[in-house]
């Protein structure tokens, strides 16, 4: 299926969770916050969540300075 | 009643639908605090100290350093050395005279955070690292006050609108403990005019709120300066969150 990722196209196979697409990208979970179509995704629901074909994920990087 | 004088002063303003002459009277009759007077907390401060909010609380408990005057707009070379909270506030006092100003150099804790915020109608999160950031949203939490927190490295910048009546997620929600920053603030770095302008718009959101204009809470704007592109993300409530978890949390 087709989802994007911060913009970028990506084929993703069926029936992967959030969580798996962060482990395929190398993403450190500790540093980001995930949304899916504009809505923050809470991290307990990671492993659960299947992504849909056309899914938009957002990446978004923890920033603290000022 | 305004005087003659605040009608001068604060005439361009005025003169807007958003915030006439009531919103000028919801101004003047507010009190807000700015916690950090770094380059989000110069740029808000500086605004809010013009657009004549009553009452004003500062807080930093750095001193001026060289390399801050890059992006922090309230101070000049000769204050390298001195202390923030009354660098900004001698400058404030400057702009606005008729404002009442309060700086206190001192860093938030959890024993005095409560104090420092109290009584606030709106809390401005400028500050610099997170472990200051929860601090800042418990507190806020606990008290009831809306809290405009803004964020902003390298290129990026990040503003969250926040009201403890409303239903949506809160600062915990967003970055639960244990999230760690990607690098070091000093070597992510951030260009002067990225960071100014989420304080600006911190700024901005609270004019609004303070003049009971709609702002859209719970809510995550991202600014990406490179391409100046503009996203935003919903933040629903985690029943997890140990600050706002519990009703309507998903
Ligand atoms: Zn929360």
């Amino acid at each position: 299926m087709e989802i994007n990722v911060n913009g970028r196209p990506l084929t993703a196979v069926a029936d992967l969770s959030l969580q798996q697409l962060l482990q395929q990208q190398g993403v450190n979970g500790k540093a980001i916050a995930v949304a899916i179509n504009d809505d923050v995704v809470h991290r307990e629901q990671w492993p659960t969540l299947t992504l849909q074909p056309g899914d938009r994920v957002t990446l978004v990087t923890v920033v603290a300075g000022g | 009643m305004l005087s003659d004088e605040q009608y001068l002063r604060y005439a361009a303003q005025i003169a807007t639908a958003t915030v006439g002459e009531h919103g000028q009277q919801a101004l003047a009759r507010a009190q807000v605090t700015v916690v950090g007077l770094g380059g989000l907390g110069c740029a808000a401060a500086h605004y809010l100290a013009g657009a004549g909010i009553g009452r004003l609380t500062l807080l930093d408990a750095d001193v001026v350093q060289l390399s801050n005057l890059q992006r922090q707009t309230l101070y000049s070379t000769a204050d390298v050395g001195h202390a923030k909270a009354d660098c900004a506030a001698k400058r404030l006092a400057a702009v606005n005279p008729t404002i009442s100003l309060q700086a206190m150099q001192q860093r938030v804790t959890a024993a005095n955070v409560c104090q420092l915020l109290s009584g606030s109608d709106l809390v401005l999160d400028c500050t610099d690292n997170l472990a200051s950031r929860y601090l800042i949203n418990d507190q806020c939490y606990a008290l009831g006050i809306p809290l405009l927190s803004a964020a902003a490295e390298g290129m990026n910048g990040q503003l969250l609108c926040l009201h403890p009546q409303h239903a949506h997620g809160c600062y915990q929600c967003l970055y639960p403990s244990g999230v760690q920053q990607s690098a070091a603030c000093e070597r992510v770095g951030v260009v002067g005019a990225v960071v100014g302008m989420m304080g600006t718009l911190q700024a901005l959101q609270a004019v609004k709120v303070l003049t009971g204009t709609e702002v859209e809470w719970g809510k995550l704007f991202l600014f990406d300066g490179l391409n100046l592109s503009w996203q935003s993300l919903n933040l629903p409530r985690s029943v997890q969150c140990p600050r706002c978890g519990g009703n309507d949390g998903n």
